[in-house]
């Protein structure tokens, strides 16, 4: 059954696939990963399906933006409502209150605790998707991309050509940029 | 962007992992101020990514991009003046030209009160 984890999933994927094509997107991925391994330990690990169940229950599917893949129920109410916003590159995610923001104050959203809808800060309000199948961190990320080169399984998501790699399956996805453009 | 200054590390209530992070309402420790850039971090991420994140991360070894959180310490913010310098006389986009300022002033008061700044990207 489709839910929130695998379109979360199936979407990280896609997008690390291509998420190393240049000089910026490979820094991207750095920072990512520093990110990770700096705060790692502190985050609690959250269901990605209750989270969104609560906060989006509308939004089955989410969008991206940037490299983010956010739920929410009123996309075009920059106003009220929540957002669920999952790193597709670290699989940590938040959750933000939309406000409206004034003349003085530009904040447009406010990340909450998940455990009581309470404001929280920047140091209390990640989370790391917990893991179903091993398969919802950057590591599982990586390890999906690697299995599915080994089987040599064309992916169905968007379309998008995604010739295996010619030269051995144990790639990194950094490694796989020339690859993809065969 | 929300900067927020130190005026002095050694009265810092809250510490996230390793970095300095009050929460302005409960300290008079912390000088807030909210940028004043003509852009939407949500509209336009690339933006604040390529002219500002990915220069200052690379510059100071720092850790900002959206919607995070982030601490440049006096020695940061010592390496972040020349290119603010930069950037003032010449933006690499104008619409953060009052906020390369904003920053400036910030980075100055802290490397005079050795404490820095924490920059949340919001």
């Amino acid at each position: 059954m489709t839910d929130t984890k695998d379109i979360f999933h199936k979407n990280a994927v896609t997008f690390y696939e291509h998420a190393d094509e240049t000089e910026q997107d490979k820094e991207r991925i750095e920072r990512a990963q520093n990110r990770e391994s700096r705060y790692n330990d502190a985050w609690p690990k959250v269901d990605i399906e209750e989270v969104r169940k609560r906060y989006a229950p509308k939004d089955a599917q989410g969008h991206k933006s940037g490299y983010k893949w956010v739920y929410e129920d009123n996309p075009k109410d920059h106003n009220h409502g929540y957002q669920v916003v999952c790193d597709m590159l670290n699989g940590s995610l938040r959750v933000y209150l939309k406000i409206p923001h004034t003349k003085k104050s530009k904040i447009k959203h406010k990340a909450v605790h998940i455990e009581d809808n309470s404001f929280g800060d920047k140091t209390n309000t990640h989370y790391k998707i917990k893991k179903r199948n091993g398969n919802d961190t950057r590591r599982g990320i990586l390890k999906t991309l690697e299995n599915r080169r080994r089987k040599r399984i064309k992916p169905k998501t968007n379309g998008v050509d995604n010739n295996p790699p010619t030269n051995g399956s144990k790639q990194r996805a950094s490694d796989t940029k020339h690859s993809n453009k065969n | 962007m929300i900067l927020s200054l130190y005026h002095d590390l050694s009265k810092v209530k809250k510490w996230y992992v390793n970095i300095p992070a009050d929460d302005p309402v409960d300290t008079d420790n912390v000088t807030v101020l909210y940028t004043s850039e003509d852009c939407d971090m949500d509209e336009d991420w690339e933006a604040y990514e390529k002219c500002f994140f990915l220069p200052v991360d690379k510059l100071c070894n720092a850790l900002l991009e959206m919607y995070e959180y982030d601490f440049l310490n006096a020695e940061q913010c010592k390496k972040l003046i020349p290119w603010l310098d930069e950037q003032i006389r010449h933006p690499n986009d104008k619409r953060f030209l009052p906020m390369y300022k904003e920053l400036k002033d910030y980075a100055l008061k802290a490397i005079e009160y050795n404490t820095g700044i924490g920059i949340e990207c919001c």
